[in-house]
């Protein structure tokens, strides 16, 4: 073992040289040349910022979307193809739609589970559906469900009390036996391992999120947003978020995952692009664009284990 | 007030960055551009608190260096083709034996323990004052210089009594 004192002490006596601090302060304290000053502009959008917020505004507005045309019939020869259920408390609209990719809706395409919902219907009897009960529903929320039959054609219900169907169209109320939500969700096995999966690629996003700090340990990464910039548009982002939310579950619109996965595509460019302008580090953007991408799929996963059964 | 302020420490600020880059240059280099922002904005940084500022400065500027260089651990320690002043601070560096060795063991450790190191054992700062430097508590201060100090035992091959 030997003591290093001497040495730190040598380490610690280090210094510039008289020309060099003379050189440093001259370099300082006069100015080698007159640079043009640019203007500066009293509020400056950036171009990306500008066609991002454009871009998001357009897709907001296509949340107003015109109700379906598809046919109307009362032929009894037929299978149900697929049912959508739709919570609605106002029961002057229906906002049931033919299409798993609204959301959110419930979406049945399982057989087994739409073989036992046309054989409840077709035994269930005829009941007249009072103005009391139309009025007060009691304890279960009121549902629109749409009925796609295999030849393309719809029937509009609403499910009222869980266990009363009432025709939109014909005006005809049938009652069943059982509870509506316990014929409907009896039959998803499969939920289990859609959840497991979703969990699986969320812990996937943290661990490589763990592992970009492990590689760049001296690198702080910014976790909310790289510059003032980025964070602006990240605001607008959380608001537009906010406005979603706001018309899926208050207004009761449905919105096309189309135009969600579109925006949490633009959402994931802007945080690469943004991030790749503070000059992050390649193994961060890499980490980053990888981390959108699990949590899109967890949220995908997420979505077919509560809303679709196949 | 600048000139008198720059004399007082500009070599406390170059020995900080030079042994956290490890490049003479890039250290007098850097050393310059603190002092640049020093000038611009020296009539907002309180009186009295005038070296802590240009400590983070100075910090600041290295470590968005290591950032932009994608720099993780190690950086070599001088190119030898370049010549160098009989009297520059690399030339002082090699002129004992075991100071060498010591600044090459420093050198090959990660930045964290690197800036640690250079604060409390060259600097002489206190836990207090390396805390108001790097921004941490006490407890991570004294954790990674604990351990920054055994990472430098075994750089030396075990060739070193300091207490940890």
């Amino acid at each position: 073992m030997k003591s290093y004192e001497k040495s730190w002490q040598h380490l610690r006596d280090l210094n510039l040289t008289k020309q060099q601090q003379e050189k440093i302060l001259h370099h300082i304290t006069t100015p080698n040349r007159i640079e043009k000053q640019p203007t500066k502009k009293a509020w400056q959008i950036p171009v990306v910022s500008l066609l991002f917020t454009t871009v998001l505004s357009i897709l907001m507005l296509t949340f107003i979307q015109g109700t379906s045309n598809l046919p109307l019939t009362s032929d009894s020869s037929k299978t149900i193809a697929k049912v959508y259920v739709h919570t609605n408390e106002n029961k002057k609209t229906f906002i049931a739609k033919a299409s798993c990719f609204y959301i959110p809706q419930q979406c049945y395409a399982n057989k087994q589970l739409l073989s036992q919902l046309e054989e409840h219907m077709e035994q269930a009897p005829t009941v007249s559906v009072t103005a009391q009960q139309w009025e007060a529903n009691g304890y279960f929320k009121p549902q629109d469900l749409l009925i796609v039959y295999s030849d393309g054609s719809l029937e509009k219900w609403k499910v009222l009390n869980n266990d009363t169907l009432f025709n939109v169209q014909t005006k005809r109320a049938i009652q069943f036996d059982r509870h509506f939500d316990m014929i409907i969700n009896s039959h998803d096995y499969q939920r289990p391992y859609k959840l497991i999966v979703s969990k699986l690629f969320l812990f996937v996003s943290f661990l490589i999120l763990w592992l970009a700090k492990k590689r760049m340990p001296h690198t702080e990464r910014r976790f909310f947003a790289a510059t003032v910039e980025h964070a602006i548009a990240n605001a607008i982002m959380l608001v537009l978020c906010a406005g979603i939310l706001f018309a899926i579950y208050l207004l009761m619109h449905s919105i096309h995952a189309t135009i969600i996965y579109s925006l949490f595509t633009f959402y994931s460019i802007m945080q690469i692009y943004y991030r790749k302008k503070a000059g992050e580090p390649r193994g961060y953007l890499i980490a980053s664009a990888v981390v959108q991408l699990c949590i899109a799929t967890t949220f995908t996963w997420l979505y077919l284990g509560f809303n679709a059964h196949f | 007030m600048f000139e008198e302020q720059f004399y007082l420490h500009n070599q406390t600020i170059f020995k900080y960055l030079y042994y956290l880059l490890n490049d003479e240059k890039l250290a007098e280099d850097f050393t310059q551009e603190t002092f640049m922002r020093f000038f611009k904005y020296q009539q907002t940084i309180k009186e009295g608190a005038e070296l802590a500022w240009l400590r983070r400065t100075a910090r600041n500027l290295a470590y968005d260096y290591y950032r932009r260089k994608r720099l993780i651990q190690f950086v070599p320690f001088l190119n030898d083709h370049e010549e160098h002043d009989p009297t520059s601070p690399h030339q002082w560096i090699t002129q004992q034996e075991d100071a060498q060795t010591l600044y090459l063991a420093i050198s090959r450790l990660k930045l964290t323990y690197r800036d640690v190191i250079i604060l409390r054992k060259i600097e002489g700062l206190t836990i207090q004052e390396t805390c108001d430097v790097l921004g941490w508590n006490e407890g991570k201060v004294k954790n990674t210089l604990k351990r920054a100090l055994v990472a430098l035992k075994k750089q030396l091959g075990g060739e070193f009594d300091e207490e940890l």
